[in-house]
């Protein structure tokens, strides 16, 4: 009921005897007024906001440096000011939100200003400087939003780094790591360790592609993040980070499967040795973890991160691998009727198979032969892996 | 959220834009002011918009003047030892990896090495001044004759520096 109706309704009430004042305030008070949202309010500032923001933005050259540098302090104190009332008084959602718009124009701010003094930089300290005041207003108020922010201005960082700079920016990866990895390990909260993982993975990326490491290394870090996964992840959540780095050791394998064959005589070895220590200690590490484990199959995952590149037909052996993995993850989820394990392994036995047939059939099958035979391997793969799927999600396998 | 924490944040991220402009006005009293002459723009075509693309005779570092190990990367940093000619233009004395002692007149300019010419016998470097921002359609002014410009450039004592002005070569 409307709380205008019950209003004139109750009112005849209490004439009639038939509920008192108090009760009928009772009443009212289950059913507040409801907030309007100022939606038009909210639009008229918006545009405001951009008729603003585009004056500016095509006067841009016509405004001298102290009166730009004046618009761009003067925005950014007005929004974090706004921004920490509202969070303070009113609502913490609008409030965050007008101070990641503060936290923008910080950042506009540090290029804008560059671009107007002819600062020439070397490296990526700009968005190391921007990343640190989204990390500082994250420690402030432990909103999310501000996790995310941060996250995104050190991958973003690293990436730019990367890209102009072809280095990998020191600083910018010890905050992401120490200072975000923190958090990821200490709230155990599934979002922090999406973005974690996501930063971790590209900013790794950018680390071995730009210092000139092997592409190798790359498993050496995910099999870092698979092991950082058991800090991470509380109790009963969901595995992100593992899952994240299974996926990525599971596209370095088919990496090798492409790219490991004959063609492929530089193996650089320089630093393969330190490779292999670094890697045994976090192997080590992984198998006492695994064997620690209540479940006794999660050792399945570790096969994913064994060295194949220093043997000869490293590409073979990585194909071989990745079949070795989607089976071992079917029959075991067959035996035990988890239906995780058996969708796990049918995606990558699909993945595999799809995967072998094009690097051994593409080089002497006409091409819409090969895809037309593929396809219906492929068809006739997950017809028999879904029914059997099936079969087990419905609990009709017995182990 | 402390609301302290909260504004000594805000301040200074204030403060560091602050810091950054009032630098570049403080270079052209605590800088050093140095005059190079420009070389050859490759690419053609310079113009980018609201900047004309330099390049600096300084920047061709010939074999004889480079002494920097041959293990070198592209991108790494080295010194330029620069001192003024009879005309006060700033010309090439050597390029090192370590930073050189400097005597009454010479400056230092870190530049970071772009790549290796073989056939010329050339070490191509960027000092990181190859941007000179002007007013829109001010450019034709600097089309002719752009590998005859003098660049007046300021170097402050931290290591900041920045183009005071584009002239032509007497």
């Amino acid at each position: 009921m409307k709380r205008e109706e019950l209003i004139k309704e109750s009112k005849e009430w209490v004439e009639e005897r038939i509920i008192s004042e108090e009760q009928r305030d009772q009443l009212l008070e289950r059913y507040p007024a409801r907030q309007h949202k100022p939606l038009l309010l909210t639009f008229a500032a918006i545009f405001i906001g951009l008729g603003f923001l585009t004056f500016i933005a095509s006067n841009w050259s016509a405004i001298s440096d102290v009166f730009r540098m004046a618009i761009i302090v003067g925005s950014l104190l007005a929004f974090y000011v706004a921004g920490e009332q509202t969070y303070r008084k009113h609502s913490k959602r609008l409030g965050e939100s007008l101070m990641l718009i503060a936290l923008m124009i910080f950042g506009a701010g540090i290029f804008l200003t560059g671009q107007m003094y002819h600062f020439t930089s070397f490296s990526a300290l700009p968005f190391f400087v921007w990343s640190i005041a989204a990390f500082g207003l994250f420690l402030l108020c432990k909103e999310t939003l501000f996790f995310i922010a941060s996250a995104v201005l050190t991958t973003v960082g690293q990436v730019y780094s990367g890209v102009t700079f072809g280095e990998y920016h020191i600083w910018t990866g010890l905050l992401f790591i120490l200072g975000l990895g923190w958090f990821t390990a200490r709230e155990q909260r599934t979002d922090y360790s999406v973005w974690f993982g996501a930063g971790y993975l590209i900013q790794s990326l950018v680390l071995v592609l730009s210092s000139g490491y092997p592409y190798y290394w790359l498993i050496n870090l995910i099999l870092f993040l698979y092991l950082f996964d058991d800090a991470a992840a509380g109790k009963g959540k969901l595995r992100v980070l593992k899952t994240f780095s299974v996926v990525s050791v599971f596209l370095i394998l088919v990496f090798q499967v492409f790219f490991l064959g004959e063609g492929f005589v530089e193996v650089q070895t320089e630093s393969s040795f330190y490779f292999f220590i670094v890697w045994a200690v976090f192997f080590v590490g992984a198998v006492v973890r695994s064997a620690m484990s209540s479940t006794n199959y999660y050792w399945i995952d570790l096969l994913l991160f064994l060295p194949l590149f220093r043997f000869e037909f490293a590409d073979a052996l990585s194909l071989a691998l990745l079949f070795v993995y989607s089976l071992l993850w079917l029959t075991s989820g067959y035996q035990q009727s988890v239906a995780r394990w058996v969708n796990k392994g049918t995606a990558a036995l699909l993945a595999t198979t799809f995967i072998a047939y094009f690097q051994l059939a593409w080089d002497f099958m006409s091409r819409s032969l090969f895809f037309f035979i593929g396809g219906i391997l492929l068809f006739a793969l997950s017809f028999f892996l879904e029914r059997k799927r099936r079969q087990v999600s419905k609990g009709e396998v017995t182990p | 959220m402390k609301r302290i924490w909260f504004y000594v944040i805000v301040c200074l991220q204030v403060l560091f834009l602050i810091l950054m402009s009032i630098s570049y006005y403080t270079m052209d009293t605590w800088g050093e002011s140095i005059r190079l002459k420009t070389a050859p723009v490759d690419p053609r075509d310079p113009f980018y918009g609201d900047f004309v693309t330099l390049s600096y005779e300084v920047e061709m570092v010939p074999a004889d003047k480079w002494n920097v190990s041959a293990d070198i990367g592209s991108g790494e940093k080295i010194y330029l030892l620069l001192e003024p000619d009879e005309k006060n233009l700033y010309t090439l004395v050597k390029a090192s990896a370590e930073k050189p002692e400097v005597s009454e007149e010479e400056v230092v300019l870190p530049a970071r090495l772009d790549w290796h010419d073989p056939q010329r016998g050339v070490y191509m470097v960027d000092i990181g001044l190859d941007r000179y921002f002007i007013e829109e359609g001010t450019g034709q002014q600097y089309e002719q004759n752009r590998e005859d410009l003098i660049v007046e450039v300021i170097l402050a004592p931290w290591g900041q520096k920045k183009i005071d002005s584009v002239t032509k070569a007497e």
